[in-house]
């Protein structure tokens, strides 16, 4: 199968093109449902649909079809998920309760209602069921030619709406009083986001099923925002997201069940991969993620136990054994072995039956010994601290302060040349080394 | 005589059958720098919002210059609280200035080469020239007030109406916003601004709306600053009268005192 089979072969290019445009649709509408953090309105519209879903099936039987149409069930999932929107509208106007606690009444009883139903039907009509099931869970696998052209066409409008009113949008977002004060169609374009909510989450149905589309409208967009700072950005990002969702999702469960007789529904594949996604990039997105914020915190305790080595080896006349350095640092044997690997790597610091530093390293370790003092004296003088409480705080920020600061102390205290323990302080031209 | 910049007439509004604002009738005369001043609770965000109709007040008239509000909606700045805020919002320095200018572009216009030029000079003109493309977030409290201003400079406006701009600032930020304001009132502009300092105030302030959920007094600040008059603000008396009134909500109303 070449690649772009995918995208031309009758039997796949529905599933495959219909998924890609619609999980597109979804994602970028899931940043407006991020940044206005009403995750849970995704969340609750999609469950509003379900009875609205069964109800169509309902009709379908009182009028002796046995098999539910799509031009029954999309209107019916409308109406209930509309309906929903006004009664968390009414609740949240009408009584004290908070906007997530009627959310979550909606989100509830109509979930509750729609279940009642559901095994009303199942008894009633199996066969009946075993169709509408398919809505609650999609079925990528059922979409046809007309999909890819209704799903193009919806994904086109959005792309459309939002950035011929990107500015109207991306103030709304951020800011509702300024743009109530500032716009006077304020009130139509907040109903926009509502009726794009309501309108991926129906249109999804057939796809990635209902209930699944809520993780639709929450992934993408938070996997989108750990990589920028810009709405647009975000909004392209998050698509894109989308799009390599749905095509990974569609080809995972086409490969399992071609190979492994595994048959995984694409639909949930789908889901599975965009959640994937939006966890990877808590993690491993490179300025906000969790994992490079340890990596750089164990990149600085690295470079100070360096800086803190070559402040040791500064202060002393003859060169040091490694267990001298190993008391005085008190860390792993390893850990201080790398650590004197990368000083002699960067010629800092020379063995000579012991270890001593080099021209070079005799200016770094008295740049952080120049620091050290600097600030000691800065705190006694400027802030009363007594001269015995300030070595503490020295000992960390001698690792922090930059080249800008150091300058704007020096002058600050009037290139001093001793500390508050009278110990000389290195003069700059002494430790000044070129980066 | 000149229109007044801003004329209350018997503004009230109530939040879930307690009264907030009681019978509020003023006018202010264009042109000065105006504090509006209370207790905490006093209701001054609530004034400053439902006299722009951002809370619907129970009854009453405003109008701005002589007009309505929706007539004069870009003759109006306004600055809202900091912690009103979602910092975190994905968006640049220059593109919250630049806010500034959408109501004036309307529907469709984007912000050009030339606006950016002018959000720049509004940034300039509060020292935040050299943060144009950081996160908003990236910043300290006094900077965030200070690129707020800027955005309301940029709204290029005669009215301007500021939630507590001097709240969490450090001293060289609040410098630098008192000066913008006192040059925004050298060109003619009537400034609001919701205040905690009274020290401040009147050193710097021209006129002062006093309120403690009914007005204790409006006026020029040497009228107003009376000890009588502030006394009856922020003391004893004051807190008297607000502990009965809640208590009669609380009866009439059947809920139980806490």
């Amino acid at each position: 199968m070449t690649f772009l089979e995918f995208f031309t072969d009758p039997l796949l290019r529905g599933p495959m093109l219909g998924a890609i445009f619609i999980c597109m649709s979804t994602s970028v509408i899931s940043v407006f449902v991020y940044v206005q953090k009403r995750t849970l309105v995704g969340e609750t519209l999609s469950h509003a649909t379900y009875p609205g879903v069964l109800l169509a099936a309902l009709f379908t039987l009182l009028f002796g079809g046995t098999e539910p149409a799509s031009f029954v069930v999309v209107p019916c999932a409308f109406v209930a998920a509309f309906f929903g929107l006004w009664l968390i509208n009414r609740i949240t106007r009408k009584s004290a309760a908070t906007n997530d606690s009627a959310l979550t009444f909606v989100l509830a009883s109509f979930f509750a209602v729609g279940i009642t139903l559901a095994s009303v039907i199942q008894a009633v009509a199996p066969a009946t069921f075993q169709k509408i099931r398919l809505f609650f869970y999609g079925q990528t696998a059922s979409l046809g030619d007309l999909q890819i052209i209704s799903y193009a066409l919806f994904l086109l409008s959005i792309v459309l709406v939002v950035s011929l009113f990107f500015k109207e949008f991306k103030l709304l977002l951020f800011d509702r009083a300024f743009t109530r004060l500032t716009t006077p169609y304020f009130a139509l374009f907040d109903s926009l986001i509502l009726c794009l909510i309501v309108f991926s989450v129906v249109l999804a149905m057939k796809s990635v099923g209902v209930i699944l589309v809520s993780g639709m409208l929450i992934g993408p967009a938070v996997a989108a925002r750990q990589y920028t700072h810009s709405l647009v950005k975000m909004f392209i990002l998050s698509a894109l997201f989308g799009a390599f969702s749905a095509f990974f999702g569609n080809i995972l469960s086409l490969y399992l069940s071609d190979r492994f007789l595994i048959s995984l529904p694409t639909g949930p594949t789908i889901v599975i991969i965009a959640q994937s996604i939006a966890l990877f990039s808590l993690f491993f997105a490179p300025k906000r993620g969790v994992f490079f914020r340890k990596v750089r915190v164990a990149l600085f305790r690295f470079k100070s136990m360096q800086e803190n080595l070559l402040k040791f080896l500064w202060a002393q006349k003859a060169a040091q054994p490694f267990s001298a350095l190993s008391s005085r640092l008190g860390i792993s044997a390893l850990f201080l072995r790398i650590i004197l690997w990368d000083l002699s790597r960067k010629a800092w610091v020379t063995f000579d039956q012991g270890y001593l530093l080099t021209q070079e390293g005799k200016k770094r370790g008295g740049h952080i010994v120049r620091l050290h003092r600097l600030w000691e004296l800065y705190l006694v003088k400027d802030f009363h601290v007594s001269a015995d409480k300030v070595h503490k705080s020295a000992e960390q920020i001698e690792h922090i302060l930059t080249p800008e600061l150091e300058k704007e102390l020096t002058q600050f205290l009037h290139n001093p040349l001793s500390d508050p323990h009278n110990q000389p302080i290195p003069s700059r031209a002494e430790v000044s080394y070129a980066e | 005589m000149r229109t007044s910049a801003l004329q209350i007439e018997h503004l009230m509004v109530n939040y879930e059958k307690s009264c907030i604002l009681f019978d509020i009738c003023l006018q202010v005369p264009q042109g000065q720098l105006v504090a509006i001043l209370g207790p905490n609770g006093a209701g001054k965000t609530t004034f400053l919002k439902s006299t722009l109709g951002l809370l619907k007040p129970l009854s009453g008239k405003v109008s701005f210059l002589g007009d309505s509000f929706k007539k004069m909606r870009s003759q109006i700045a306004y600055m809202p609280q900091r912690d009103s805020i979602d910092w975190d919002f994905p968006m640049s320095v220059l593109d919250l200035v630049l806010m500034g200018c959408y109501g004036r572009l309307g529907l469709f216009r984007r912000p050009s080469k030339s606006h950016r030029a002018e959000a720049m000079h509004c940034l300039e003109k509060v020292g935040m020239q050299n943060y144009s493309s950081r996160q908003i977030n990236q910043l300290s409290g006094g900077q965030k007030q200070r690129i707020f201003i800027a955005r309301a400079l940029m709204q290029k406006a005669t009215l301007f109406f500021m939630d507590e701009p001097f709240s969490g600032v450090d001293q060289s930020s609040e410098q630098i916003i008192m000066n913008t304001l006192q040059e925004l009132k050298s060109q003619g502009k009537t400034i609001f601004v919701v205040h905690h300092d009274l020290a401040q105030v009147q050193r710097s302030f021209d006129w002062v709306i006093l309120l403690n959920h009914s007005l204790v007094a409006a006026g020029a600040v040497a009228d107003v600053f009376t000890e009588e008059l502030i006394e009856r603000a922020y003391g004893k008396k004051q807190q008297l009268f607000d502990q009965a009134s809640q208590l009669v909500t609380t009866k009439t109303q059947g809920y139980c005192a806490k």
